[in-house]
């Protein structure tokens, strides 16, 4: 690193560097824009920089810790302080500061930087930082010879050395301009956009881009154009400048002045936007702070004038640009200025993945598929239907339920079958093994999640599981043409238990009012209920034997649901069975039994309940009597 | 054209500055005032004068006849002025449509006020500025009129060329300051100001010296410089232009009408001040606009732009004006332009009468061409676009973005540089 063209003299404010920005050059930037920051390194990977520009990030909301980037196929760590006195210590090579900063940070962040002497580039990118502190900013620059580019600005690009943030924009664009390697050419402008365009017309008509600044559209740029006009003038790679004025403020007559005083010598190339705006009767304000024309002097007409007069390339009109760029340039290869340099293919970056991907250029399998739910559009979709439909339909807890898990619009009469399963398998008492399990677990002090899996986990077989395998059963009896009487017989023999029969307490004579109310409901609203009656005809054949062995709550509910898969117009045959051979069954079960886990949970919690030990008492201790040896 | 009717309505205390700009040429500073400033009601900048310390005539506000009354009569005043507050100037000449003539009256009488102010408020006032309709008036302020023997003009500004704070005065006030800097530049006095260090006494003296103040009311002034540019720091003003700065007869310096424009930049830290923004006056497609982060500004013609950054969207507009069109619009996405963003302009523009045609210019920066042809296809599709559409896109993925607007199989003319595209627009319009 060669030292700065800079010693401040008592009084005197310190003089400014001429070279900015360096093949070595190494930046602080200030702020988490991580795709900004791939964007500089991607840039120094095609300009065959040996290291990346960006030696360390400030961000004071997060921990001192390492991002990741890619340099070139690489992946490379970049540290991330907390504090910018950190990074400046850490990294004492770094003179660029690039401050991603809000609008509200910005002057204490730039204030701060300013009180270590390694800095001397500060490009403030926000846009909106009030006058009065953009002027303390300029102020102290000018006292500690710091050059600010900026505010209001996307930065500025050195082909070959160096890139602020988005300057330039994507790495198509740096190829497509050829801004990987210096031309012969200097521009400043004032906005970012239009460096753009800049970008594309001197690639387009001359040997490239040596550099350009962009200083931003306030009405009180950190650095002027003057500034980098004439730090142009005094750079021996360039050969011709741009410069792009505005309508509003006086800057340009100062390029006038140089031309006229000898000062800038270099072919200088000029236009002012803003023509349009004499056409106008009130005065109008644009986009920049500082685009406002206050008197005749600061129209884009006058100053275009102007600069002609003093000697400046300026063409009729923006239009024309590119073509006195071009003959400019012409003149000067033909006269020997410039010899244009040979054509060094850049090396290659590789594409981003999601970059590729949204330009169409790749493709790969998804490790991972949905079909039921989309959450990423404007709004949720469940299985196709918008959330606001969903409402709209009252479509109800048993309709979302048939889009989630049977991906289908199901029947009012089905939906509201669906809630009602729900409603009477919510609870059935602290007795049963899972609500058992959850109170204890919620007694042993452990969190809602805890009490309520220990109560799921001993769904099973025999507690709760029930409703599939009777589901199951009944159906595969009904479906091979057995008569009720012998599927009974045929499980007799086997030794099985029909599984969804029989109660401990419940019996013929007393029945489960819960079955009741279903059986009712199915009666009167399903279209067939064969399978239902099926279960029936088997349970005159079994509380014939036992009163107590009638169709229990999951084996109605297990069969009802076979009828309602299979008739309710929805489903094929084979989804259907599906549907039960994939455990859909069950699912109703533990969706309605954890609604009464969480009662239990909660209920212990708001009881204050102590931790459980069971009673010896009631513990029967048969221990072998004495080992012996 | 304020000169004349300055000195005699000044000596008064009535308000007297004019929404014309003041170019001080002959000592080279720049008046800047942003389009969109914030615009205070007079009663409202008084109060931020008042709570600053800067000296104003004594004055209440009042929404109701019977409290502009009330406040006559606590007023206690020799003589006193009532003045409808509206944003727009001219009132002194201005008619209500009650029927009651002039937004200021003088009047020794208190019990007057309530009848005048009845007629004032809830009507609508028309002057020289305002809408054919006029501009209700919501408000009126009750002041005690002051007499003036000797005005001067003073103002602080961020001047560019000064790099911070300036401030202008002379003795010759309460008229046309441009008058005065054309004629007699010598009376134009002007102190530089560090921002640092801010106003230092014997710059606040001597320009009250300039200002021909004799005496103790020097100091006085001085005071009032200081206080003014209190002020002026922590409002974030970019002007506080006090025209005029005058004495009374009872050797007080007062601030008898001052114009305070705002930095738009500070309105996050300056809540209170924009809050009083009374959004009435303003243009209600800009507001639309704000909302979904577009830079927006309606002009007279009928080619609507639609551009990203504000420098293309300059150039864009001289390249119609080249080829001799007239844009209806000046409308700015931004750097990170979104698919939204894109139908939401697209429904603005749409939605003015005055567009015959309308201009696509965009370079793809870091913005991918793609989306913004997505949201122009989507746009122009469920908008049911009525008038002639012109694109030139350059940047990132741009081929791709030509297929997409190609293969829609709408009316959209491809441009291939801004100078065609100008071209194709004002071609459009023609036929």
């Amino acid at each position: 690193m060669s030292p700065p063209a800079k010693k401040s003299k008592a009084g005197l404010p310190a003089a400014r560097a001429t070279t900015l920005f360096r093949k070595q050059t190494k930046a602080i930037v200030w702020g988490m824009q991580t795709r900004a920051v791939q964007g500089m390194l991607d840039f120094d990977y095609v300009c065959s920089r040996d290291e990346p520009s960006v030696a360390a990030m400030v961000y004071p909301f997060t921990g001192d810790h390492k991002q990741k980037f890619y340099w070139g196929h690489k992946e490379i760590l970049t540290p991330v302080y907390k504090s910018m006195d950190d990074a400046m210590k850490k990294h004492p090579e770094v003179d660029v500061l690039i401050s991603f900063a809000s609008l509200r940070s910005a002057f204490d962040s730039t204030m701060e930087a300013m009180q270590h002497p390694q800095i001397h580039t500060i490009a403030i990118i926000a846009e909106g930082i009030p006058e009065a502190q953009t002027r303390k900013i300029i102020k102290m620059a000018d006292e500690k010879g710091v050059t600010i580019i900026g505010p209001a600005t996307v930065g500025g690009i050195k082909p070959g050395c160096f890139k602020i943030g988005n300057t330039g924009g994507m790495l198509d664009n740096i190829l497509a301009s050829k801004l990987y390697r210096p031309g012969s050419v200097a521009y400043v402008s004032r906005s970012g956009g239009m460096s753009n365009e800049l970008n594309n017309i001197v690639s387009r008509t001359t040997d490239g881009v040596y550099e350009g600044v962009a200083i931003g559209g306030d009405r009180y740029p950190g650095s002027t154009f003057m500034d980098h006009v004439l730090r142009y003038q005094d750079t021996p790679g360039v050969k011709m400048i741009i410069m792009l004025g505005e309508i509003g403020g006086s800057e340009e007559y100062k390029i006038c002045q140089g031309i006229r005083e000898g000062r800038i010598t270099k072919p200088v190339v000029c236009w002012c936007i803003g023509t349009c705006a004499t056409m106008f009767t009130s005065e109008v304000q644009f986009g920049h702070a500082g685009a406002c024309a206050n008197q005749a002097s600061e129209t884009a007409v006058a100053k275009n004038q102007a600069l002609r007069d003093a000697g400046a390339y300026v063409p009729k009109s923006f239009d024309e640009l590119d073509d006195v760029v071009k003959s400019v340039y012409d003149e000067l290869v033909a006269n020997g200025t410039i010899i244009p340099a040979q054509e060094v293919p850049p090396p290659t970056v590789p594409m981003d993945y999601s970059w590729a991907r949204e330009l169409g250029l790749i493709r790969k399998p998804a490790s991972f598929m949905t079909s039921i739910c989309d959450e990423r559009g404007q709004e949720l979709i469940y299985a196709g239907m918008p959330i606001t439909e969903i409402f709209k339909e009252e479509m109800g807890l048993g309709g979302v339920l048939g889009l989630l898990w049977f991906q289908r619009r199901l029947p009012r009469y089905a939906c509201k079958f669906i809630e009602m399963c729900l409603m009477v398998t919510a609870d059935h008492g602290p007795a049963v093994s899972g609500a058992h399990n959850t109170i204890v677990c919620a007694r042993a002090g452990k969190d809602l999640i805890s009490s309520l899996t220990s109560g799921l986990l001993t769904i099973g077989d025999r507690f709760g599981g029930a409703l599939d395998a009777a589901a199951k059963q009944f159906s595969k009896a009904f479906d091979s043409g057995m008569l009720p009487m012998e599927f009974v017989n045929k499980m007799k023999k086997d030794g099985k238990l029909i599984m969804g029969i029989g109660h401990r307490v419940k019996s013929i004579n007393n029945p489960d009012m819960r079955v009741q109310i279903l059986k009712d409901y199915v009666k009167q609203n399903f279209p067939s209920s064969v399978m239902l009656d099926y279960a029936l005809d088997v349970e005159k054949i079994t509380t014939s034997k036992k009163p107590n062995l009638i169709l229990n709550v999951d084996g109605f509910i297990g069969v009802a649901f076979v009828d309602l898969l299979r008739t309710c117009g929805g489903f094929t045959r084979d989804e259907a069975d599906e549907f039960v051979e994939i455990g859909a069954l069950n699912g109703i079960f533990v969706l309605g039994r954890s609604m009464g886990f969480i009662g239990h949970y909660l209920d212990q919690k708001r009881l204050k309940q102590g931790l459980y030990r069971h009673p010896w008492d009631d513990i029967s201790y048969v221990l072998p009597e004495h080992m012996s040896m | 054209m304020a000169a004349s009717m300055a000195s005699q309505a000044a000596s008064r205390g009535l308000r007297t500055t004019t929404s014309k700009h003041i170019l001080l040429n002959k000592v080279k500073c720049t008046w800047l005032s942003p389009r969109r400033w914030l615009n205070l009601q007079e009663y409202q900048s008084k109060k931020l004068m008042q709570e600053s310390g800067v000296a104003v005539q004594r004055f209440y506000v009042a929404d109701t006849a019977s409290e502009a009354l009330e406040a006559a009569k606590k007023l206690n005043a020799k003589e006193i002025v009532l003045k409808a507050q509206i944003l727009a100037g001219g009132r002194g000449k201005g008619v209500f449509d009650s029927g009651l003539k002039g937004g200021v009256h003088l009047t020794k009488d208190p019990a007057v006020v309530g009848e005048l102010a009845n007629q004032m408020l809830g009507f609508n006032l028309t002057t020289k500025q305002t809408p054919k309709d006029g501009v209700k008036v919501k408000t009126v302020m009750v002041a005690e009129a002051l007499d003036i023997t000797r005005e001067t003009y003073f103002a602080i500004l961020m001047d560019r060329a000064c790099n911070g704070p300036v401030m202008v005065g002379s003795p010759q006030g309460g008229m046309d300051i441009e008058e005065v800097a054309d004629k007699t530049p010598e009376l134009i006095f002007k102190e530089v100001i560090d921002i640092f260090e801010g106003v230092r006494d014997d710059q606040a003296l001597r320009m009250a010296a300039n200002l021909e103040f004799k005496g103790p009311l020097q100091r006085q002034a001085a005071d009032q410089i200081k206080r003014l540019y209190d002020l002026f720091m922590k409002v974030d003003a970019t002007q506080v232009e006090v025209n005029p700065l005058g004495e009374t007869p009872q050797g007080q310096v007062v601030c008898f009408d001052a114009k305070i424009s705002f930095d738009d930049n500070a309105e996050f830290r300056q809540k209170s001040v924009f809050a009083m923004d009374d959004m009435s006056e303003s243009d209600p497609t800009e507001m639309e606009a704000a909302k979904w982060d577009l830079k927006y500004i309606g002009l007279d013609g009928n080619i609507a732009c639609f551009v990203n950054g504000a420098g293309l969207a300059m150039a864009t507009c001289d390249i119609i004006d080249l080829h001799g069109g007239k844009p209806a619009n000046f409308l700015d996405l931004g750097g990170g332009v979104q698919e939204r963003q894109v139908y939401e302009a697209f429904k603005l523009l749409t939605a003015d009468p005055k567009v015959e045609a309308i201009l696509v210019n965009i370079f793809g920066g870091i913005v991918n061409c793609a989306i913004i042809a997505n949201g122009i296809t989507k746009a122009c599709r469920e908008l049911e676009l009525k008038v002639p559409l012109v694109v030139r896109l350059e940047g990132t993925n741009v081929d791709e973005a030509k297929r997409i607007l190609r293969e829609s199989g709408l009316p959209i003319t491809a441009a291939e540089n801004l100078e065609d595209a100008a071209k194709k627009a004002v071609a459009a319009i023609r036929k």
